[in-house]
């Protein structure tokens, strides 16, 4: 009786010394998140739509984790790899912050991931793509919650590959690294699928207004479906365009989710009706953890959330769960690091966990834009489940 | 090269130099009259894009966008030359260039202020919507509309230009200024006409080309660099300058992109190096440029 007492008293204490002893000390210090984003410039309006996802993320948390309270510190990158580095040193050197989050542009990400690795600061990526990020650029305090390139273009590959009459396909892609290492991923898998690619084009970024050259080349090319890349104005001209010529029952269109996003609904219009893309997010999930954020978002914004804000909402998630886990404690650089590793639960997107390459598995959803109401929505056609990033070379 | 599939190119071709055109002649004018390189002039033609956005979205249709944007767009140069422009106008093309991409600079955030970042659409009316048979190619109506659009402007300029009054005292002004003004041609009204019609045709342009386009913040600069390709290579000041320029950009553009898709930008360049190493006053100038080159 005595030794059992005396054992639970021992096991009382080894529980108290290994909870963080700087809990007591840090109750009052808030928890400081450095966010890098664009609020000005081309990419302003993503950022701000990721800021809305992770303000969410830390009302839900009811603003405070492990008694600190969270406090965002935004800095603009201005979409800029040098800007980017430049606020990235103010946030950690002046602001002393505990950790980092966002990142739209993935030469940003590619600029501050060594100098934040250097200075033990981990950083959650929210956006920026890149598939070096979490291959051979991978680095133990960098994770991303959004996806790598590969990770959103290769299960369509496979599905188009299973699903496209003839197995044969047009490649149209905007002349920039994104859409290169887009197609990349999309050609390994689609070729592994058994499928045939009957021609591709790349036209100029930025400097092409006409598409109609290369739709009607596209078109004499006779495939069974385009595979296009495109994002922003450039997916409103070349969807419209696609669309004017009349092909879409016969030579349906494919892309990532950024060919048609839901932003984009209301200029596209009719045109992106049909079109097939794979995602990691749609409002129209149906699951309960997105029933649920989906009508306490519509609730505080008065609009339907959308990818990006999901993607700035998981990346604040993984680090109020990692924070409460260690309660509290961010002194611990490794230990906080092994505990944003090992984050997982359902949110928004399906289940959440974090790979061994740093790029979190996530499900990977194939979607076609249809009508909801009078406007569009999307249908859930397939869901790849649990989707790893199919990213190797990563060595950490 | 199918038959078919050089008509479809060749309806590329066309549809996209008549957008061209309607931008160039303005600049082409307005820069042979009064040695005025307005580089805002394709401020003009986004701003009208804007407006038809605003237009169909408060409920107006497409051909009530095609009526008034280009009048507003049009006033609001005019307004923009004399509070502004105007102050340069002497001092040379540097200043020019200077004072007007800043306002590009201005006018773009002034419309991202207004309109947010994201790209609008404009729909075009339903008979226009979709493809028609052409000769056996299924081609865009709307793609249609814009090359018999680009013909009748043609045609009502080159009356205008050609056999009125007002076209002759245009055309007595860019080939010698001094001179038509010592026989009292007042020069300062005919070009703010000359420059309110440029600027109408700019909106048009922008108008017309806002449901194929898209409407953006940015989209004037993508346009205004072959725009002024057109100018150097057709010749400045004249109406078949523009015409023939923009008839070859559009042709370089558009078989560039299918001949030589890894060199698409190059054709076009090509076709201006050619234009300026043999004829660099350009193709059909006004008579005052070709001595001059």
């Amino acid at each position: 009786m005595r030794s059992k007492l005396l054992a639970c008293v021992g096991a009382a204490a080894v529980a108290v010394l290994s909870t963080p002893f700087a809990v007591s000390a840090q109750t009052a210090e808030p928890l400081k998140i450095g966010v890098l984003m664009p609020t000005s410039g081309v990419f302003g309006a993503l950022g701000e739509r990721q800021l809305k996802g992770m303000r969410f993320a830390i009302e839900e948390a009811g603003g405070e984790v492990a008694g600190r309270k969270i406090e965002l510190k935004t800095e603009d990158s201005e979409g800029n790899p040098s800007v980017g580095l430049q606020k990235a040193r103010k946030l950690v050197g002046a602001d002393k912050v505990d950790v980092m989050a966002g990142v739209i542009s993935s030469a940003v990400a590619l600029a501050v991931a060594p100098y934040l690795s250097g200075q033990k600061v981990p950083l959650v990526i929210s956006n920026a793509s890149t598939d070096l990020l979490s291959g051979e650029k991978c680095d133990p305090f960098v994770f991303r919650v959004s996806y790598s390139s590969a990770q959103i273009t290769r299960p369509i590959g496979t599905w188009m590959a299973k699903n496209v009459a003839g197995k044969s396909i047009y490649i149209l892609a905007s002349d920039y690294v994104a859409p290169h290492e887009y197609v990349k991923a999309f050609k390994e898998s689609f070729l592994e699928g058994g499928g045939k690619i009957v021609g591709e084009a790349f036209p100029p970024f930025g400097k092409t207004q006409d598409y109609g050259p290369y739709l009607s080349q596209a078109r004499a090319a006779n495939p069974g479906a385009i595979f296009g890349v495109f994002f922003g104005s450039e997916a409103l001209t070349f969807v419209k365009q696609y669309d004017s010529f009349g092909m879409k029952q016969s030579i349906p269109l494919y892309g990532p989710i950024g060919i048609t996003p839901p932003v984009l609904f209301g200029a596209q219009g009719p045109a992106a009706l049909d079109v097939i893309s794979s995602a990691n997010y749609v409002a129209e999930l149906e699951h309960k953890e997105n029933v649920a954020f989906r009508t306490a978002y519509e609730k505080k914004f008065g609009e339907t959330p959308e990818e990006f804000a999901v993607m700035g909402y998981d990346a604040i998630r993984f680090i109020i769960d990692a924070v409460k886990a260690r309660g509290g404690d961010t002194k611990d650089r490794p230990a906080l690091i092994s505990a944003i590793e090992k984050v997982s639960y359902v949110g928004p997107r399906g289940p959440m966990a974090m790979g061994a390459n740093r790029q979190a598995t996530q499900n990977v959803y194939i979607v076609k834009t249809v009508k909801k109401g009078d406007g569009l929505g999307f249908q859930v056609v397939d869901t790849i489940a649990n989707y790893k990033d199919p990213v190797t070379g990563c060595k950490l | 090269m199918d038959p078919n599939f050089l008509l479809e190119q060749v309806l590329n071709s066309l549809q996209f130099s008549m957008l061209l055109f309607l931008l160039a002649i303005g600049l082409s004018v307005v820069f042979g009259l009064m040695d005025y390189l307005n580089l805002a002039h394709g401020t003009v033609y986004m701003l009208a894009a804007y407006l038809a956005f605003s237009v169909t979205q408060a409920g107006g249709s497409f051909w009530m966008a095609l009526l008034l944007a280009p009048i507003a767009a049009s006033a609001i140069g005019l307004l923009l030359y004399y509070a502004l422009l105007k102050r340069v106008e002497q001092q040379g093309h540097l200043a020019q260039v200077l004072l007007t991409v800043g306002v590009i600079y201005m006018g773009t955030d002034l419309l991202r202020i207004v309109y947010g970042d994201l790209p609008k659409g404009v729909s075009v009316p339903a008979f226009l919507e979709g493809a028609t048979n052409v000769l056996g190619v299924a081609y865009p109506k709307y793609r249609l509309f814009i090359i018999a659009l680009g013909l009748a402007l043609m045609g009502v300029l080159y009356v205008l230009l050609e056999r009125t009054r007002l076209g002759a005292l245009v055309r007595a002004g860019v080939d010698d200024r001094d001179t038509a003004e010592t026989l009292g041609i007042d020069i300062a009204k005919v070009f703010a006409l000359v420059f309110a019609i440029g600027a109408y045709l700019a909106g048009l342009g922008g108008v017309v080309a806002a449901p194929v386009f898209g409407v953006y913040p940015g989209m004037d600069v993508s346009v205004i660099i072959l725009v002024l390709i057109v100018v150097v290579v057709g010749g400045l000041g004249s109406l078949g300058g523009a015409i023939l320029g923009s008839l070859l950009i559009g042709f370089a553009d558009t078989f560039g992109k299918i001949l030589l898709p890894q060199f698409a930008m190059m054709m076009i360049y090509l076709v201006m190096a050619l234009a300026l190493i043999f004829r660099p006053s350009g193709l059909l100038p006004a008579r005052r440029f070709s001595q001059a080159g």
